[in-house]
């Protein structure tokens, strides 16, 4: 289980009102400065391509017994059949819409949630804000995993019903990063500089505390997407996320590990691999993201 | 000077980056024995990088090119690591910049003072405890015992500077390396550490390198200066001889831009050229 | 000159608060279980079951009562280590807890033991590489496998493990329990078998019982250790370049002493991100304790919410709730034991 969450960075990169970019120039020193980054965004892409095309893209259906079962890969079964005669391929293909949809859309909606309502405790330094940052401190012992499974247990088997879950976990993290960079942030030279210049607040939260906040807080959600993955892929694994005959990475392993003993690896080995592909790609893109905040503060 | 006298000599010292600048070019320089020199310049100019060359502790990111170095005697350029570490603490002491970032702040001071101690002379625990105690009573603390417990981050700057002069004196060396000693030090305190410096000096015949952009520093402390820019010594000589008659341009702007005189007569020094 | 408080002090105030953050975790663990929407007795049945069933149900489990009378038992049954009874075992649930957490403590503890022997050398020596060429080497390395690490879901790896070790090479036991079928459980002392083993010098036990932690252990060391050695080779890398190193070599100090300072300084970082792990290990080896039917503590806990029983699902959550928050303060007292400036 990562733990990387609940490590996340909590500087705040003020300095100053963020530098526009400059055109293709830029998109080249990008590629050689952050390979990672790039690399990264390009597999996340992919991913989300192959799933949204699978219908089209992929050599059999995701759920028709097309014969033979548990047919090591082979001609015509790129990655063989499982126990009930499915395309391990074919189902890893349309497995990525559901599994990297959960994560995009679990992450996308704790983003819309958290930093706002962060953002606006940290600026305001409300007490409720403060009362909320410790209530979900003290929620963070409990184990993660549990109480995910209990809420998707209660709740059912839908994806829908898992990208709530997923977003309802995370977004107290980037409600607290977003309150504590905002914190900091408003004590910042510039910010005090716009206040009393007379800006209105909502003008100084979008121009300023933003942009600054972004970074960790990107860094952060890409992390996060891939942990969501994770733990879509363990509950789906246990079974109470996403159930066949849906195609899910998780679910898939699950169901092949059950032929594992026999020596029938394909059904477990593939869809693993999937899944550390698609998490490994938000790792190199929050990493390429830190390391560029980083850099643009030893730079200042 | 005759040549053999010289307590330190440098030799065509050249200091390079990884990207491939240069930081020091090609220096020369020597010191006698119980003389205070003085290295002046801005920053950049390069004079910590010389020393933090002549004890074989630069930076990642910067090394030696090319030089000799000669200390006491020895070759030190010659000799490998061995003759380093032969050399440092011993032979030649650091002041360092920022005193409080200086000490393990994880530790208290005493035990830092202890291994320092042990390290050099292979004394007990308790012989060099009380060393420690005598060090810190010489640099003026009424209590060496609170000091010798307390943590670093405890210490105010102008008591960390003088526990690092202690430690200084526990390792008894040849030579005292002063990096911008008064670094952050209000104008009172500037002039108590340097008093102190200089009189421990005297005391045990020690000789002093003085690396600083404080030109009034330079000016009441050293004998003689060598004043640096970029990398290259641009002037050297007494030092009373040098500021009644600076021989080089940049000398006078530096001297021009800090006298009550100049100042009046309107000087400014070249923007990044000095810093105060 | 200031002074920091003495560790004492330090600790007692810590602890001051302890009996009131102890009463806002369990409240805590009570109200999330309670969020969960849903009639409990009625999933415990199931779908196909009649209204009277659910009915009695409620009535024979007490939660019929209103929601206050019933924090009211969770409390009082608290003070006398009473967590209730288990709907599935009919067991009491302090004994079904009790029964299988030595396993969990066992794979746990090991896996952290593992993970710093090998995270803490590891770290230490990716930043002592310097400079230059194998300083970058080193670090892709580490990178890379803090990456691939962090990647991976465990349970996957785990099967991967089986698969290799089990099914292909045969040189490690089945994934069916802590003991093979026919070695006999070595006589409860502790409660812990590999203690207990080697207490009673039951050497058969003792390797039964250490062959089958074996690839759990190293599953989930693989996965724990990666962000540990990063961690450690990042912060020995800062303290290797610091003032204080500096000024220690510059000084004549040994390497010896000089590294021992940076490990000094970076002992109490490297700790909390050990202890926030281990904490997270109570409910995070779960899906690993599954797959290999160790029997342990995360595995009771899943069952009992697939199976819906409120009892132990309380009371899974109320321990492994209070277990973090004990680490979580034990760390503290262990940051503030190392790190003075923390106090």
């Amino acid at each position: 289980m990562s733990t990387m969450e609940s490590i996340a960075t909590n500087d705040a990169t003020a300095a100053g009102p963020r530098l526009p970019r400059r055109g293709a120039a830029a998109a080249a020193r990008a590629w050689r400065r952050d390979r990672g980054l790039v690399a990264g965004l390009a597999i996340i892409a992919l991913v989300a391509l192959v799933g949204l095309l699978a219908p089209l893209i992929a050599p059999h259906p995701q759920a028709e017994s097309i014969g033979a079962s548990l047919q090591p890969p082979g001609a015509g079964h790129l990655f063989g059949t499982d126990d009930v005669g499915f395309d391990v391929f074919s189902r890893v293909l349309y497995a990525a819409r559901v599994d990297i949809g959960i994560a995009l859309a679990a992450t996308a909606l704790s983003l819309l949630v958290g930093v706002p309502l962060g953002i606006l405790a940290g600026y305001t330094r409300s007490y409720a804000g403060e009362l909320a940052a410790r209530v979900s401190d003290t929620f963070q012992a409990f184990p993660v995993f549990i109480v995910a499974l209990g809420l998707a247990a209660a709740a059912g088997s839908k994806a829908s019903n898992l990208v709530f879950i997923v977003a309802f976990l995370n977004a107290p993290i980037y409600f607290r990063l977003a309150r504590n960079q905002t914190r900091v942030l408003r004590n910042a030279p510039f910010v005090e500089a716009s206040v009393v210049a007379g800006e209105r607040t909502p003008r100084i939260l979008v121009r300023h505390v933003l942009p600054n906040a972004a970074g960790p807080l990107l860094a952060q959600a890409s992390v996060n997407a891939g942990w969501a993955l994770l733990l879509t892929s363990g509950l789906s694994f246990v079974g109470a996320g996403v159930r066949p005959p849906t195609a899910e990475w998780g679910a898939m392993i699950a169901n092949g590990s059950e032929h594992l003993l026999g020596g029938e690896w394909w059904p477990t080995v593939f869809p693993g691999l999937a899944i550390m592909i698609t998490v490994l790609a938000f790792g190199l893109v929050s990493e390429a993201i830190s390391k560029r905040i980083q850099g643009v503060r030893d730079e200042r | 000077m005759s040549g053999d006298d010289a307590l330190l000599r440098v030799e065509g010292l050249t200091v390079g980056s990884a990207g491939g600048g240069t930081v020091v070019d090609g220096l020369d320089l020597e010191l006698a024995r119980r003389e205070t020199l003085g290295l002046l310049g801005g920053s950049g100019s390069g004079k910590s990088t010389t020393m933090r060359a002549v004890m074989d502790l630069l930076p990642r990111g910067l090394q030696r090119r090319g030089g000799r170095i000669v200390f006491d005697g020895a070759e030190l350029t010659a000799g490998g690591e061995r003759a380093w570490a032969a050399v440092r603490g011993r032979g030649i002491a650091l002041i360092p910049q920022d005193p409080k970032a200086s000490l393990v702040p994880v530790a208290r001071v005493g035990p830092q003072m202890v291994a320092l101690h042990r390290r050099h002379h292979g004394s007990g625990r308790a012989a060099a405890r009380k060393a420690a105690a005598d060090a810190l009573a010489r640099v003026r603390f009424p209590d060496p015992d609170a000091v010798l417990a307390a943590f670093p981050h405890e210490l105010s700057g102008g008591m960390a500077q003088r526990v690092t002069i202690a430690m200084a004196l526990l390792a008894d060396p040849v030579l005292l390396v002063a990096d911008e000693p008064t670094t952050g030090l209000d104008v009172v305190l500037q002039f108590s550490v340097l008093q102190l410096l200089q009189e421990l000096i005297a005391d045990r015949g020690m000789s002093m390198i003085l690396i600083s952009h404080d030109l009034g520093v330079i000016a009441n402390y050293t004998d003689r200066l060598c004043v640096m820019r970029d990398g290259r010594i641009v002037e050297r000589g007494v030092t009373a001889e040098v500021f009644e008659r600076p021989a080089h341009a940049y000398t006078r702007e530096l001297i021009a831009a800090t006298t009550i005189e100049g100042i009046d007569a309107g000087a400014r020094p070249a923007a990044a050229e000095v810093s105060t | 000159m200031g002074s920091s408080p003495s560790f004492g002090a330090f600790a007692v105030r810590r602890l001051a608060l302890l009996l009131p953050q102890l009463f806002v975790v369990v409240t805590a663990a009570f109200v999330l279980i309670r969020l969960v929407p849903g009639d409990p007795a009625a999933n415990f049945l199931g779908g196909s079951a009649t209204q009277e069933a659910v009915d009695q149900l409620r009535v024979k489990f007490g939660i019929d009562q209103s929601i206050l009378s019933q924090y009211g038992e969770f409390l009082s049954g608290l003070a006398h280590g009473d967590l209730g009874t288990s709907w599935r075992t009919s067991q009491a649930v302090t004994q079904d807890i009790g029964d299988r957490f030595p396993v969990t403590f066992q794979l746990i503890t090991l896996t952290m033991a593992f993970s710093l022997l090998i995270a803490v050398p590891g770290g230490i020596m990716v930043a002592a590489l310097g400079r230059g060429r194998r300083s970058r080497a080193g670090r892709a390395v580490s990178r890379g496998y803090g990456l691939l690490a962090g990647a991976m879901p465990e349970f996957w790896l785990g099967l991967l493990l089986i698969l290799v070790f089990f099914v292909a090479l045969g040189v490690a036991p089945g994934p069916f329990g802590l003991l093979d079928s026919d070695v006999a459980p070595p006589q409860s002392i502790t409660g812990f078998v590999l203690v207990d083993a080697l207490l009673t010098g039951n050497l058969s036990a003792f390797s039964s019982a250490a062959a089958h932690l074996a690839l759990p252990v190293i599953t989930l060391t693989f996965v724990t250790a990666a962000p540990l050695l990063r961690m450690t080779a990042g912060e020995m890398r800062q303290a290797l370049g610091s003032d204080y190193v500096r000024f220690a070599r510059a000084m004549g100090l040994s390497k010896g002493r000089v590294y021992r300072y940076a490990l000094q300084s970076t002992a109490a970082p490297i700790l909390t991100l050990a202890g926030v792990q281990y904490a997270v290990l109570v409910g995070g080896a779960v899906l690993i304790e599954r797959i290999f039917s160790l029997g342990g503590f995360g595995q009771y806990g899943v069952e009992a919410v697939l199976a819906s029983d409120y009892p132990a699902v309380l009371g899974f959550v109320t321990v492994a709730g209070t277990l973090a928050f004990v680490i979580y303060l034990v760390l503290d007292l262990v940051q503030g034991a190392l790190d003075p400036r923390v106090r």
